[in-house]
């Protein structure tokens, strides 16, 4: 036996020439002895016995490779064609197998590798604070104070051709489309030629935009946001767009590839750094107290990003001094924390793949789906291997048979292959073709949680091919068993005997296999179940059924803090009034949306000041909010009017803290009468006094309760606020009755954001709902996989074993000894496998317990 | 193994004869392999007939041991086809063989006794 064709085909030809010669002669002779020719070559060739013409190994010698593998696909097609139940189910395992791990791979390249569509994304870097920041909120590293940004184009000037700082905004827009809330980018000059895109129509925010201080009210529109607000006008340049009720000039629109440096939260337009105030973006631009923005550079020709982060460190060094000097610096902070904030570090990270691969939530889940996608194809294929192999045993004769009539190794196990490459590749091209169906499944998902994320679920060229190399895995992988099967086939053993138990142990050892990735699948499918239902169960601590909420904004639609107050609390009059509405309240921030206001807090404690070790959620709320979502004031008591004197939106002194707060901050005191304070001033007192303790509830998150406090509204509120209402009547009844007293109050007001609280509690368990449906759907594909598994080697190890049980029978031996015999060979499979699935799912059930 | 009986008397060739049948005819020189076939059959008078399916197995057998040698040539009726010649191992082999063979003949002549029939053909 030979591997290869070379060799088979060359001695081939020489035969097949030989018995021709053989032929010719014979028939010379015959002619010679006075036979008339015709006839000589006939009986020439009747003596030889057979006609070299249609020798089959002569027919393959004059076929050309293509011709060679058409016959092969031919034959392969015959033999799946005359199995369609193994056929379809090695399909069947295929297309999912491939399919959802196409969608998948495209989602996580989506989200966590492909850099930004821009020009030389690996020259573009982004700026990171690393150490200690001292200052308003906590966080990433990447957002940075804009006093950083200007201070740091000095010793940039050399090291980048370009630096760059954006932010991101929430403002009513009204378009030719009407008002709406939506999401804008604030970038400083050079933001475009940081990137270094090209406009699609005018021009894009330039230098000439960064000068003024509140003097450049110009806006590039995003290209999906032209085409379906705009109607893609061609003359759009030059039209007028309204933002927070001041009309601002589109001056260009971006290109269609172009969605921000985050694709998880896409802006609909551009606009310049210098109208930050009139945004009410999320800082002060003189601050260094307060970071909001993301800080990019492009490196200079020549220059590497180590390099360029070295060099930057002596300059950064005298920021950090220069810093410490400001008037906002805190008096207060211990030398250790001075000290490390000294050793703090400005990195350059990889700025070519924007700013959300690192930060964003999606990161873990994306892991943990692609994680499952593969052992979900493993599976596959370990089914795929074990119909196969249960294939090749079913044809172990036959292909004995060819062996003993000389067919070579090597042509046998590409018949194999060209058969599982069949497979593979139809299986890969469907799978191909429904991963967008899976991917929109996903998004769908998605879409609810966010708001207008930057992910597609077609397929670009690199899907393709990442495609394509799953699917040549898949082949190896469930083809290279049988194959080998096949061509290991001894000819005599399996001519003598009428079955064989070859492959057996390998098709047991596959079984065990997708046993275990079935019930590691299940596990984590339960786990992800089990999360969610607790996280459901559980609630956010109060009533959700009949709450209604939704948001205005009147610091966006031109009014200043004090008529910004008036206009909410007309609003709030005016949706107590609305029929079917049985009691509202308002909130300054939205509960349970994944944003929120914290900061830890000073606490005069019997035993001495002390700050909270948490970053506690906060807000500030009307009399009756508590009420209204029915959790109890359970010392105390609630804000009256009385509490609510006049002043800006943080000049508290009553708050009400929650009971986790006492519980952890003042465990063993009267917590009425405690003073609380943001800052530790040299006061005997602190500001706040708490007047009240509230049920625990959920403000930021629905996991464990959490220390938080609660402020009441006072005469002033800077953009806008939620609200919430308790309705008789459905949303779809009670919503337009909203919006229409809005309306009669004051058209210019737009109401946004409105839903049930059912729907916004299944915004932010987006991550859990995906992970639990998909999980869900895995685990019962993988489970089906298993069964068939399980049966196919049950099936044929009974069959092979029926003279067995027979035997034993007529011996006497009860009925149920021979089910005995089969289900125990069932057990054993099935013990192995979960022996095999037990420390991979507790090493699963860790990773998910590090998630949460 | 030769058999190939057209329902006349033919002799069955016993297995591994037809190698030392080969050799031998070659040992009167270079013959192609239906002049091998033809040589063999007409020198046995006619009681055995050569079956190609076999012939040409055993030409490579013999190949393969390095017994005889074989290359293409032109034949006296200027055909083309491929020629075998001995080896002087072959030679040696040749002489082997025919030993072996006639030992086993007198042998089975001595056990069997003179012929007694048609029956045992």
């Amino acid at each position: 036996m030979r591997w290869g064709w070379g060799r088979d085909r060359q001695s081939d030809i020489e035969e097949r020439e030989e018995r021709l010669a053989h032929i010719r002669i014979e028939a010379d002779r015959l002619i010679e002895e006075g036979v008339p020719p015709r006839e000589a070559m006939e009986r020439a060739r009747e003596r030889f016995g057979y006609d070299p013409s249609l020798d089959a190994s002569d027919a393959r010698a004059r076929m050309n490779p293509l011709e060679f593998l058409a016959r092969d696909v031919r034959q392969a097609v015959r033999h799946l064609a005359s199995a369609p139940g193994s056929t379809t189910t090695i399909l069947l395992s295929l297309v999912v197998g491939i399919g959802v791990n196409t969608a998948i791979f495209s989602l996580a390249d989506q989200t966590l590798v492909r850099p930004l569509p821009i020009d030389e994304p690996h020259r573009v870097v982004q700026l990171s604070w690393e150490g200690q920041w001292v200052g308003e909120g906590r966080g990433w590293g990447s957002i940075l104070p804009h006093p950083l940004f200007l201070g740091v184009q000095e010793p940039g000037r050399d090291l980048f051709s370009s630096i760059a700082a954006r932010s991101p905004g929430v403002a009513t827009l009204v378009t030719p489309a009407g008002p709406e809330r939506a999401n804008l980018s604030l970038v400083t000059g050079e933001f475009f030629t940081t990137m270094g895109i090209r406009p699609h129509l005018g021009r894009l925010i330039d230098p000439s935009d960064d000068v003024v201080l509140d003097g450049h009210p110009v806006a590039v529109l995003s290209h999906s946001f032209w085409s379906t607000r705009y109607a893609s006008d061609p003359d759009v340049v030059g039209r007028e767009l309204v933002i927070n009720q001041r009309p601002f000039t589109v001056v260009g629109v971006a290109p269609e590839e172009f969605h921000g440096t985050d694709w998880s939260v896409v802006p609909v337009a551009w606009t310049s750094m210098m109208m930050n105030d009139h945004i009410h973006a999320w800082g002060d631009l003189d601050q260094p107290r307060v970071r909001f923005q993301h800080v990019f550079a492009r490196l200079a020709p020549g220059v590497s990003q180590r390099d360029a982060e070295d060099a930057i460190q002596p300059w950064f060094q005298r920021y950090l001094r220069t810093d410490m000097e400001h008037a906002s610096w805190p008096g207060d902070r211990e030398e250790s924390e001075i000290g490390a904030y000294l050793q703090s570090r400005l990195a350059l990270l990889d700025g070519g793949s924007g700013q959300a691969a690192r930060s964003y939530e999606l990161t873990e889940p994306v892991m943990i789906l692609s994680f499952a996608t593969l052992l979900l194809l493993l599976l596959a294929c370990l089914n795929v291997a074990n119909l196969s192999l249960a294939r090749a045993v079913a044809r172990y004769r036959d292909t004995a048979v060819r062996t003993a009539l000389g067919a070579s190794r090597g042509r046998i196990m590409t018949e194999r292959f060209v058969e599982s490459g069949l497979l593979a590749l139809v299986g890969g091209a469907l799978g191909v073709l429904m991963a967008p169906v899976i991917g929109r499944w996903i998004l769908a998902y998605l879409e609810v949680g966010g708001t207008g994320m930057a992910i597609d679920a077609t397929l670009d060229g690199r899907t393709l091919i990442g495609a394509l190399l799953i699917a040549l895995v898949a082949t190896v992988l469930s083809g290279i068993g049988p194959a080998w099967f096949a061509a290991s086939t001894q000819p005599m053993g399996a001519l003598r005997s009428r079955g064989t138990a070859g492959g057996v142990r390998l098709r047991r050892a596959l079984v065990v296999g997708q046993v275990a990735l079935a019930l590691v699948l299940l596990m984590s499918a339960g786990l992800f179940a089990s999360t969610l239902a607790t996280l459901r169960a559980g609630g956010p601590g109060f009533a959700t059924d009949q709450l209604i909420t939704f948001a205005v904004h009147p610091g966006n639609d031109g009014y200043g803090p004090v008529e910004a107050k008036q206009r909410l609390e007309e609003i709030l009059e005016a949706a107590r009034g609305v029929g079917g509405v049985e009691s509202a309240g308002m909130a300054v921030w939205p509960m349970l949306t994944g944003s929120g206001w914290g900061n830890s807090m000073y606490v005069d404690a019997r035993d001495g000041r002390f700050e909270t070790d948490l970053y506690l959620p906060m807000n500030a709320v009307t009399p009756g909010y508590f009420d209204l979502l029915g959790v109890d004031i359970v010392r105390g008591r609630d804000f009256d009017e009385a509490d609510r004197t006049a002043g800006d939106e943080w000049a508290w002194d009553k708050t009400i803290v929650s009971q986790s707060f006492v519980d952890r901050y003042l465990p063993d005191e009267e917590p009425l009468g405690v003073r609380i304070d943001f800052t530790r001033e040299d006061r005997a007192t602190l500001r706040m006094e708490i007047i009240g303790v509230v049920e625990d509830f959920a403000e930021h998150r629905l996991r464990d309760p959490e220390p938080q406090i609660y402020f009441p509204i006072l005469s002033q509120v800077r953009t806008g606020a939620t609200f919430y209402a308790r309705s008789r009547l459905p949303l779809a009844e009670v919503g337009p009755a909203i919006r229409a007293r809005v309306a009669d109050l004051d058209p210019v007001l737009t109401v946004s954001d409105m839903r049930t609280f059912d729907e916004q509690i299944d915004r932010l368990l987006v991550f859990e709902r995906l992970l639990s449906s998909i999980g869900a759907a895995f685990a019962l594909f993988a489970t089906g996989l298993a069964m068939i598994g399980i049966y196919g080697v049950l099936a044929f190890s009974v069959q092979a074993r029926t003279k067995e049980v027979g035997i034993r029978m007529a011996l006497g031996a009860p009925r149920i000894d021979a089910s005995r015999l089969i289900v125990t060979d069932a057990l054993r499979l099935t013990v192995l496998g979960v022996a095999v699935a037990l420390p991979l799912s507790w090493l699963l059930g860790s990773l998910h317990e590090w998630w949460r | 193994m030769t058999t190939q009986n057209d329902g006349n008397d033919r002799v069955e060739l016993l297995q591994g004869t037809l190698d030392v049948l080969i050799l031998r005819t070659l040992l009167a020189g270079r013959q192609h392999g239906q002049g091998i076939a033809r040589t063999i059959e007409t020198t046995s008078g006619d009681e055995f007939l050569i079956d190609h399916g076999s012939l040409y197995p055993a030409l490579k057998r013999l190949q393969k041991r390095r017994w005889i040698e074989a290359e293409w040539g032109v034949s006296s009726n200027n055909r083309r086809a491929r020629f075998y010649e001995l080896t002087d191992a072959g030679r040696r082999q040749v002489e082997v063989e025919t030993r072996r063979w006639h030992r086993l003949a007198a042998a089975m002549g001595r056990v069997l006794g003179p012929d007694s029939g048609e029956e045992l053909a």
